[in-house]
């Protein structure tokens, strides 16, 4: 009986866990074009309700539930690409990254929305990402503080409620 | 003594046209010619002049940005989360002719 309180008690952290990273997340399919990839990004329907718990690191949340279909490069391309967007480029302009090879992967990333708070600035940003067929794509929230060198992220689970 | 003077002489012509020639193989700058035609509602032409400007560019140039394929590439420096510490990465973005910005594959570095 113990060892079955251990086995369920370990599961259900597993299941914690695992939601932490793609369960909370709620994206909008996107349709791809029979051949390529997406050109154009998704109008962005986001909700500002509940928006406002930023404090997350980079995690496995920003990859709109590919996380463990993309590979290592694809994910350090999607991080700079992010990175870029919010440190360098206005509203509404859009980074793309490819990669070509095997999964035939693409991402598009863009500021929509920017706005100073008391501490800082926040940006919320579309994400869109295919990988062969399928693609996906969320509105996310990062925050920059005074002080701070990097970027906040959203917890995630605010994400994308009116989609 | 003269043939010593004419030695001297021809061994500093040498000196100085190899010494001339490095310089071409270092040189950036061009000479840009602008023609600039002033003329009347009738089409007459009233004065030509040509005006002769140099243009030096020495910056270096991603190939994308070389061949035509993007306005403008730059680098660019991020920071990565690892291990409990930011680390500093750095990447290559290109603004394309229709404005979008693409960040080009395999140049991020440790």
């Amino acid at each position: 009986m113990k060892l079955f309180h251990l086995i369920a008690l370990i599961s259900l952290l597993f299941v914690t866990n695992c939601s932490s990273l793609v369960g909370t997340l709620q994206t909008e399919p996107v349709e791809t074009p029979p051949e390529g990839y997406v050109t154009k990004m998704p109008k962005p329907v986001f909700s500002k309700e509940g928006k406002g718990w930023v404090g997350d690191l980079w995690n496995g949340m920003q990859y709109v539930g590919f996380v463990y279909i993309l590979s290592k490069e694809d994910k350090l391309q999607h991080q700079a690409t992010v990175k870029f967007v919010l440190e360098n480029l206005p509203d509404m302009k859009v980074a793309t990254w490819y990669n070509k090879k095997k999964k035939k992967a693409m991402g598009k990333v863009r500021a929509v929305e920017s706005f100073p708070t008391g501490a800082g600035y926040c940006r919320y940003y579309q994400v869109l990402i295919q990988v062969k067929k399928k693609a996906r794509a969320a509105v996310y929230q990062a925050c920059k503080y005074m002080g701070s060198v990097d970027w906040s992220y959203d917890y995630g689970r605010y994400i994308g409620k009116q989609y | 003594m003269l043939k010593k003077s004419i030695f001297f002489l021809f061994f500093s012509f040498l000196i100085c046209s190899v010494s001339s020639s490095e310089d071409k193989k270092e040189q950036y700058c061009d000479i840009q010619t602008t023609i600039v035609k002033t003329v009347d509602s009738e089409g007459n032409i009233i004065e030509e002049k040509t005006e002769e400007k140099v243009v030096c560019d020495d910056s270096v140039k991603h190939f994308l940005e070389e061949v035509g394929v993007a306005k403008e590439c730059r680098p660019f420096v991020w920071d990565m989360p690892l291990g409990g510490e930011l680390v500093e990465q750095r990447s290559i973005a290109c603004e394309k002719l229709d404005g979008s910005y693409e960040i080009i594959p395999s140049y991020s570095a440790d």
